[in-house]
């Protein structure tokens, strides 16, 4: 592994990805749609806003127009949300992988307004990430999954690359 | 600003505590001791998680030993789940900036077993804070709070820095 800050954030990218994935498909058929209060919400829509957010991350990247204001309905399976998120980190971490360091210093518009640095927004992707997988283990935890759902690719060291995975 | 892997992380260790420390005095009295189930964390146990990653990958990334036993008791009141998060993440962030290009390389091991660069546990610590950030505003969506509590320091780019 390199020390780079985009090689490091795709290795955690992927990490990330393998992880949500393994937490969706722990989560049981009725509780894919269940959260434990009005307002909370459940494992399906936590993974798509998950994908959605790194399609923001991405048009920040791009300079693609992008509304994160209003993320489209979600798609009411396990297997769309499986794939709404895989296709969404793989492009994320492809695109970071694929700046250079002109493109780190690049100013934008943090999404609460204030300017910062492509290098701000490759972490920024990792904390969604994170945000998006501690909700997961909370709504588990919720329905008495007290289990971190950890993969075991991560005990293996054999977390695909996103480039790896599109090869 | 700049776009070096440990002051980028540095900047943001900082502003994730200003949004967890921010989110918990916007967390009514009566719900800092709340959640929905019984097994859940309430925000105050959240809070204490924070300082338990943040206390981990401050070790970690040094290569010092750590467990759990160096951990005080659990916070008892806003106060002091504050003071402890400002005061594991600003230790944090001061390991982070006195990191060499070696350190980076260095491999550490991680809780589950498999070891890592001392690069990639930087992009542990950013995974980490959103995780207990994402469960902080999970529990107040839970009781009807739907602002995500980002602190006016954000927007003004007002972040106390520690370094």
């Amino acid at each position: 592994m390199s020390t780079d800050l985009r090689s490091s954030a795709s290795e955690m990218i992927a990490s990330m990805r393998d992880r949500l994935l393994h937490g969706l498909a722990q989560a049981p058929d009725d509780r894919l749609g269940w959260s434990p209060a009005e307002g909370a919400r459940p494992p399906l829509e936590l993974v798509y806003r998950c994908a959605f957010r790194m399609k923001y991350y991405a048009g920040l990247i791009t300079g693609d127009e992008f509304d994160r204001r209003t993320p489209p309905p979600p798609d009411a399976s396990r297997a769309g949300a499986a794939a709404a998120i895989t296709a969404a980190c793989d492009e994320i971490a492809r695109l970071i992988a694929g700046l250079s360091d002109a493109d780190l210093e690049r100013q934008v518009t943090a999404p609460w307004g204030a300017p910062c640095t492509l290098a701000s927004v490759v972490n920024q992707v990792v904390m969604a990430l994170g945000y998006a997988q501690g909700q997961l283990n909370y709504v588990q935890i919720c329905y008495g999954d007290m289990n971190a759902n950890i993969p075991d690719s991560w005990k293996q060291g054999d977390v695909r690359g996103a480039e790896e995975a599109h090869a | 600003m700049t776009t070096d892997h440990r002051d980028v992380v540095r900047c943001m260790i900082e502003h994730m505590r200003d949004r967890m420390t921010y989110g918990l005095e916007q967390t009514p009295d009566e719900r800092l001791d709340w959640s929905p189930h019984e097994a859940a964390h309430t925000p105050l146990q959240v809070a204490d998680r924070c300082v338990m990653y943040m206390s981990y990958f401050a070790a970690a990334v040094v290569g010092e030993q750590w467990g759990p036993d160096s951990l005080p008791p659990p916070s008892a009141t806003r106060d002091e789940a504050i003071a402890r998060i400002t005061e594991a993440c600003d230790h944090a962030a001061r390991r982070v900036a006195g990191l060499s290009e070696a350190d980076l390389a260095r491999q550490v091991p991680a809780p589950w077993g498999q070891s890592y660069p001392v690069a990639f546990m930087l992009e542990g610590m950013m995974m980490a804070l959103g995780y207990v950030q994402g469960q902080l505003n999970y529990l107040q969506l839970s009781f009807g709070d739907t602002d995500p509590h980002q602190p006016p320091s954000w927007s003004e780019g007002t972040v106390r820095t520690v370094v």
